[in-house]
């Protein structure tokens, strides 16, 4: 355990150092930039059809596009995380350095795990923290704008010193917008699909780093990374379809099943590449 | 510490573990609540009601029983949130209730009734060795070419009755003493063999969609009660006087609903067969002056049934054994005119019944688009001292739920508060009113507070409030539905009483 935890610290340092930092720096700052610039007051009206003095917090985080950025940023992070793996093969043979640490194999492909982990955990951790914190000064932004507008009801009625200010609207804005509820959910429910998904990407992604034999192997665990982001963010389609299609669907029980069927697929996904590794002799 | 690796994860899982605590408190900090206008809250302790608000994204369902409300969050949009309050309702618990689709269950446990049709046995019958070609003009056969088949043309035939039972289990079929016989229709059966000489196509001109008998059929004690009911067409100004004979209501007891016998090769068009031992327990004649219009059940005993006898509009309530108990005259004049009824039944228990109906007719313009224009609205209250109409209660509007009990009303209603000086629907909000069954006086009046005022400047969100946007008023005229801002707009979508058995006769 201490060897694995020692490990996975070295390699989760020399990943954020190399990598995450970038990524988790680069995405936040546009979508800061794209918070604020593109949905600014003062750049002109890009969103004709809506008034920007009534958007809400929801409202500005959806037509934004920060979550395109968000899942562009992942995806960036699981193409670094297989790079920095499959690069203890590619560059110096490291790899086979770490294979003959006094470890046993099952402990190296666990500090790989956990390592990759606690990148994908620290990703979505700032990611939330930064959406929380940009609620205050956007909200009250958009506020101050609406109190100085002036909506004409009619040619007889006018209504001004709009107070647009919503109770409870951080609560809201995190269950409204179709982004903020599928990455950060706000309800174990919800968060079940996301879990799962992501254990069996990150499974397949540290699975795909350490097994170089086959190249149609690696090929089918970058599907089952898929699967697993398809699993993870199953909740943007059933509010899209419910919203846009005006469909039925249900987040449970399929949530749960889709969490429970990743989560198998998932530590099947251990015991394979245990077995191979231990199999290995190359190494 | 120095391993960072287990930094990271700490850190995060505690971002998210203070987070989603966070949200669980804040899930409680909405406003929802029931503010009291006028009068005592007690008299609400009559009226235990729960019911559903959402905004499509997350929803509560709330309950109010003894004046105090209490409320239960779901972090799912108002359908979802709709079907687990009826899934609660119906007692279903655990992962289950999460599975559960309201609409989609009714129809597969219900009971079901349907009609059709057969030549009398007095008919005159025309037989044709060939398909029906008059009526590929209104079917789309998709290119689909006939190669042969049959059809029988009557000049009258008899409309017969069929009964479900639950989970489509056992079948029985009843002639109903009506009649169709008109020299400008044609009675047609038909069947039409398809090029592969395998499949074939059947169809009878009364499931053409211009035609319709509808089916009522209720479960009572251990048997089915079951009644044909014309619709308003068959009556209507085009076929006036078609329908003839009578219709009556009929009883079958559970245990005589059989297997549907295998039908005989000449039975491949119609059936005139009849199986499940129906009782006729009373007949209403049917012609241009006798007409029923909606029958139902009325709690667990008795039977309700609206129909019109010359210019008379009646609602008359039997007992299981076909015995009037009750009657009542809605209207001496008007009743001639009324061609839908729409009936919310709710019984309290089950000799105490309350019953919301709403009567219009239905008028076609230039257009021949159908306009529907109320004649009466009513509600009656059916318990152990006989049926009694709250003459105070009318049409008001907006109705979320309407019921009475013990001579008092409870009136669940959305209405337009005109001091927000806001166009349409926008200003709607709901009052809860008790209201005196004999003098109409308000007992008790009080609004259910929740964060409308929050969401209202979103829906103008299509209008840009510059100095050169239109008036909205004038801007609405042109509104289109944005379908992601529309839905999150906060309202209360469903009130039913707590513990009563509802029946939307409406939706049958």
């Amino acid at each position: 355990m201490k060897n694995t935890l020692k490990l996975s610290n070295y390699l989760f340092g020399w990943f954020f150092h190399k990598s995450e930092r970038f990524i988790l720096g680069i995405s936040l700052a546009i979508s800061i930039i794209m918070l604020f610039v593109v949905n600014s007051l003062y750049s002109g009206n890009l969103y004709e059809h809506i008034a920007i003095e009534f958007r809400t917090y929801d409202l500005v985080v959806d037509y934004s596009g920060v979550g395109i950025v968000f899942f562009l940023g992942l995806v960036s992070l699981f193409v670094s995380l297989f790079i920095q793996i499959n690069g203890f093969y590619t560059n110096g043979k490291g790899m086979y350095s770490i294979f003959t640490l006094p470890m046993k194999r099952h402990e190296i492909f666990f500090s790989f795990f956990l390592s990759a982990v606690a990148a994908v955990l620290l990703y979505f951790a700032v990611w939330l923290v930064t959406m929380v914190l940009l609620y205050f000064p956007i909200t009250s932004m958009y506020e101050k704008e609406a109190s100085k507008a002036i909506l004409y009801i009619s040619e007889e009625v006018t209504l001004n010193n709009l107070n647009v200010s919503i109770t409870n609207g951080l609560f809201l804005a995190f269950h409204r917008s179709a982004f903020l509820s599928a990455c950060f959910p706000v309800s174990w429910i919800q968060a079940l699909s996301l879990c799962g998904g992501m254990f069996l990407s990150i499974t397949a992604i540290v699975f795909a780093g350490l097994y170089n034999e086959y190249v149609f192997a690696r090929v089918a665990l970058f599907m089952v990374v898929l699967g697993g982001f398809c699993a993870a963010f199953y909740c943007v389609w059933i509010f899209i379809e419910d919203q846009f299609g005006y469909s039925m669907k249900t987040v449970m029980p399929q949530s749960l099943y889709l969490c429970g069927l990743a989560l198998f697929l998932g530590i099947i996904l251990i015991f394979v590449a245990l077995g191979k590794l231990k199999q290995r002799k190359d190494i | 510490m120095k391993n960072k690796v287990i930094w990271a994860v700490a850190l995060s899982i505690l971002i998210f573990g203070g987070f989603m605590g966070k949200m669980s408190q804040l899930k409680d900090n909405g406003i929802f609540y029931l503010k009291d206008i006028e009068g005592q809250r007690e008299y609400l302790n009559l009226f235990p009601i729960e019911g559903v608000a959402g905004d499509g994204t997350q929803g509560i369902i709330f309950r109010l029983e003894d004046g105090a409300l209490s409320t239960k969050f779901y972090p799912f949009d108002s359908e979802q949130v709709n079907n687990l309050f009826f899934a609660e309702r119906e007692g279903i618990k655990g992962m289950e209730k999460y599975n559960y689709n309201y609409y989609n269950q009714d129809f597969r446990k219900g009971i079901f009734a349907s009609t059709d049709s057969a030549p009398s046995k007095d008919a005159k019958i025309q037989h044709m060795d060939s398909f029906y070609e008059e009526i590929m003009d209104d079917m789309d056969f998709y290119g689909d070419e006939f190669v042969g088949g049959e059809t029988d043309i009557a000049d009258k035939v008899d409309v017969y009755l069929d009964i479900w039972g639950m989970d489509f289990e056992g079948q029985a079929r009843i002639r109903t003493g009506m009649t169709l016989q008109n020299q400008d229709q044609v009675y047609y059966y038909t069947r039409g063999d398809y090029e592969d000489g395998l499949t074939s196509f059947t169809h009878s001109f009364l499931n053409d969609g211009m035609q319709e008998v509808d089916g009522f059929c209720a479960e009572i004690g251990d048997a089915y009660y079951c009644m044909a009911i014309p619709s308003a067409e068959i009556y209507g100004m085009e076929i006036h006087g078609e329908c003839q004979g009578d219709t009556s209501l009929f009883r079958i007891k559970q245990e005589n609903m059989i297997e549907p016998p295998e039908l005989d090769k000449e039975e491949e068009l119609y059936q005139q067969r009849e199986y499940g031992n129906a009782e006729v327990l009373c007949t209403f004649p049917v012609d241009e002056n006798n007409r029923v219009l909606e029958a139902f059940a009325v709690g667990d005993h008795s039977l309700g049934i609206f129909r019109v006898q010359n210019e008379s509009l009646f609602f008359e309530i039997y007992d299981t054994e076909g015995n009037m108990i009750a009657q009542d005259l809605l209207t001496k004049e008007q009743g001639s005119k009324v061609d839908q009824i729409e009936a919310n039944v709710v019984a309290w228990n089950e000799n105490d019944v309350s019953i919301y109906f709403r009567t219009y007719q239905v008028v076609k313009d230039e257009d021949n688009y159908e306009r529907w224009e109320g004649i009466i609205d009513g509600m009656y209250q059916f318990d152990e001292k006989g049926l009694k109409r709250m003459h105070c209660y009318g049409d008001n509007g907006g109705k979320l739920l309407s019921v009475c009990r013990n001579n008092l009303i409870l009136d669940v209603s959305m209405v337009s508060d005109e001091q927000r000086q806001l166009p349409y629907y926008y200003g709607y909000q709901v009052y809860v009113s008790v209201i005196n069954g004999d003098t109409g006086k308000i007992l008790y009046r009080g609004k259910f507070e929740t964060d409308y005022d929050e969401d209202l400047y979103k829906l103008f969100s299509p209008y840009n409030i510059a100095k050169d946007a239109p008036y909205l008023e004038e801007a609405m005229k042109a509104y289109n539905v944005d379908g992601i801002i529309t839905q999150r707009q906060r309202q209360i979508t469903n009130v039913l009483p707590i513990n009563g058995k509802v029946e939307n006769v409406w939706w049958r």
